[in-house]
């Protein structure tokens, strides 16, 4: 379904580039949701906005590599054809629901902006529909109201209305839940979880919170400056990391289930994108480091569960 | 006293019975008119502004006199109020012109000199600042030095060199107000347009496939429009006041055409002995200003739909 090779992005800032995600390679197929991990920074919205061609000059560009959606290349599309793709094929859920809606327009408005045209009635009956799936209580009544009269998670919920209404394939979430109180966001999270199911619809699902993750995907993928350092199945990833990254990522979440317990932290901080180190970005971070990891970038390694990661001392494997 | 409040229920009957008693009639009414959609309404400065675009646009047919009509004879009549006749109401200045009429006529001057420049700024202002906020890059940053040197010149300087340069003209007032004028409105729109840009409603937008121009249209211009509406109202005060400031230097709306400025420039000599001279215009100039920033507050507060009522 969603097909990224060797894909790298960069920023560009007063004629300085910036490289944003190096060498990604991801596969999504039909109807599966991948979790894609990582700090603030670490390229992963920036990947979700590279499937959507939304990363160009002058703020930025796709330097290499290529997108495939079901076999058309997205990187290679024509301008025409990636607005075809935009309007039908993927829905995009943003991370702060204060700014998902324009602000001088009624939800209903914003919504029906998404649909083909058909009479009114009709039209205010299936927004109301889908809003009333998505948890939007006497939706009908409610379309002529203002963004501001809706709270956060009510908000989120017309946004995913948006995305959704075009029944698109694939579906990317941006945290869409990290601006919303616990009991919201599962909700929202179980209401994600039954819609793909329902609809088939594959899921890039963008996170920093491996339980939400957990939640709702069957992949995952480990972002690490602009890296990605470990994908493949979730449950295997869970069970046996290859990348210590990864393994640092789940101690800190097992450590969290202990009340009063220290907070236990990775040592140092990521790079910052302007001064990588030439090898492994993790390694002057990881305990397992060694001459290799500070000079060479470590190539790609596929486990035979299916696993790939990118470590030259891996945990696992 | 003491009394009185000892007992609570003799001091409320007394509160009771005083309510329908002293006008309560006055104070009912007076309470349904604020609740009453019409005291949202600013009627004062719509209300005087709607007058000064009535002076500016008719101001000359109704007029009793003409305002450049010289009568030595008549010179320095108090207004009808003050000992003065009905034939010139609010008086005659030194030479004999008819203050009334003269103030008709420069409220046409400021008429004209503001709706221009408030027209002109902003549709330059608007347009340098969404070829800035949307092109972006090396655009942006020649057309945002090109704003802020606009703004560090000063305005008077300009004013004083383009009237040595050409003659001193009604369009020249504007054509200087203008050069003035823009980049207010380029620097504040640009700002807003950047922040609209990063907005997740408009990266929702071009999922939706949409084009530079849809999100222009649909989702920038209409998202500063308020700011833009305040930004215009305020300029029509700063316009008017700029205008008047000119012509009272001498550089603005050549004699003797009249103007506000111009008369209080003329009537500034007679202001212990003939104080009709400057005091009307400059109460003239005072209330069309504060109607205009009122006006502008108000639309504000207006456009603003979370404080929509």
């Amino acid at each position: 379904m969603l097909d990224i090779k060797d894909l790298e992005v960069e920023y560009t800032h007063g004629g300085i580039a910036t490289p944003a995600v190096r060498r990604a390679t991801l596969h999504l197929s039909k109807g599966a949701a991948l979790a894609l991990i990582g700090e603030s920074g670490s390229g992963k919205s920036t990947l979700a906005l590279a499937v959507m061609r939304l990363i160009r000059p002058p703020a930025g560009r796709i330097v290499e590599g290529e997108i495939f959606l079901d076999n058309v290349s997205v990187t290679a599309a024509r301008h025409k054809q990636m607005r075809s793709i935009l309007r039908h094929r993927i829905g995009f859920i943003p991370q702060d629901p204060t700014t998902s809606l324009d602000p001088l327009f009624t939800i209903g408005s914003q919504v029906a902006e998404v649909l083909p045209r058909m009479p009114r009635g009709k039209r205010n009956g299936e927004i109301g529909t889908l809003l009333e799936t998505l948890g939007v209580r006497a939706a009908t009544a409610r379309l002529r109201s203002y963004p501001h009269e809706f709270s956060g998670g009510m908000r989120q919920r017309v946004a995913m209305a948006i995305a959704l209404a075009k029944e698109p394939d694939l579906l990317i979430a941006d945290e869409p839940t990290t601006a919303l109180d616990v009991t919201t966001q599962i909700s929202l999270l179980r209401l994600l979880d039954k819609l793909r199911v329902d609809r088939q619809l594959t899921t890039l699902f963008i996170t920093h919170d491996l339980r939400v993750a957990r939640l709702l995907c069957q992949d995952v993928a480990v972002m690490y400056a602009g890296l990605i350092v470990e994908s493949g199945p979730m449950r295997q990833v869970l069970k046996a990391p290859s990348h210590p990254y990864t393994k640092a990522l789940l101690e800190l979440s097992e450590s969290e289930k202990i009340p009063s317990s220290r907070l236990t932290v990775i040592p140092g901080h990521a790079p910052s994108p302007l001064d990588r180190p030439r090898g492994c970005p993790f390694a002057p971070r990881c305990s397992r480091a060694e001459e290799i990891c500070r000079t060479t970038l470590p190539e790609v390694q596929t486990r035979d569960d299916g696993v790939r990661y990118q470590c030259w001392n891996p945990v696992t494997a | 006293m003491s009394e009185r409040l000892a007992d609570p229920d003799s001091a409320l009957a007394a509160l009771t019975r005083e309510v329908p008693g002293r006008g309560g009639a006055f104070r009912f009414s007076l309470r349904r008119l604020r609740r009453s959609r019409l005291l949202h309404w600013p009627i004062f400065s719509f209300g005087v502004l709607g007058l000064f675009a009535l002076a500016g646009i008719f101001g000359k047919l109704a007029a009793p006199h003409d305002p450049n009509e010289v009568d030595l004879r008549v010179a320095l009549k108090p207004p009808a109020f003050n000992g003065g006749s009905w034939t010139y109401p609010l008086g005659t200045d030194e030479l004999g012109r008819d203050i009334l009429s003269r103030l008709l006529a420069g409220a046409q001057a400021s008429f004209v000199v503001a709706m221009s420049v408030v027209v002109l700024a902003g549709l330059i202002g608007l347009g340098v600042a969404l070829l800035a906020g949307i092109r972006g890059g090396r655009t942006d940053a020649v057309l945002t030095r090109v704003t802020d040197g606009s703004i560090a010149f000063p305005f008077l300087l300009l004013a004083v060199i383009m009237v040595a340069t050409f003659r001193a003209s009604l369009t020249l007032v504007v054509v200087v107000l203008v050069l003035a004028g823009w980049p207010q409105y380029a620097r504040i729109l640009r700002a807003e347009i950047l922040k609209i840009r990063t907005q997740d409603y408009v990266t929702m937008s071009r999922v939706m496939a949409g084009g530079n121009r849809w999100i222009m249209t649909r989702h920038i211009i209409p998202n500063i429009l308020s700011t833009l509406l305040v930004l215009a109202t305020l300029q029509v005060g700063l316009a008017i006041i700029a205008e008047g400031s000119l012509s009272f230097l001498g550089i603005g709306v050549p004699p003797p055409t009249a103007s506000w400025g111009s008369m209080l420039a003329e009537g500034r000599g007679y202001l212990t002995t003939a104080w009709w001279l400057p005091a009307f215009p400059a109460v003239c100039l005072c209330v069309t200003v504060l109607a205009a920033n009122l006006a502008g507050d108000w639309l504000r507060t207006r456009s603003d739909p979370t404080m929509r009522r």
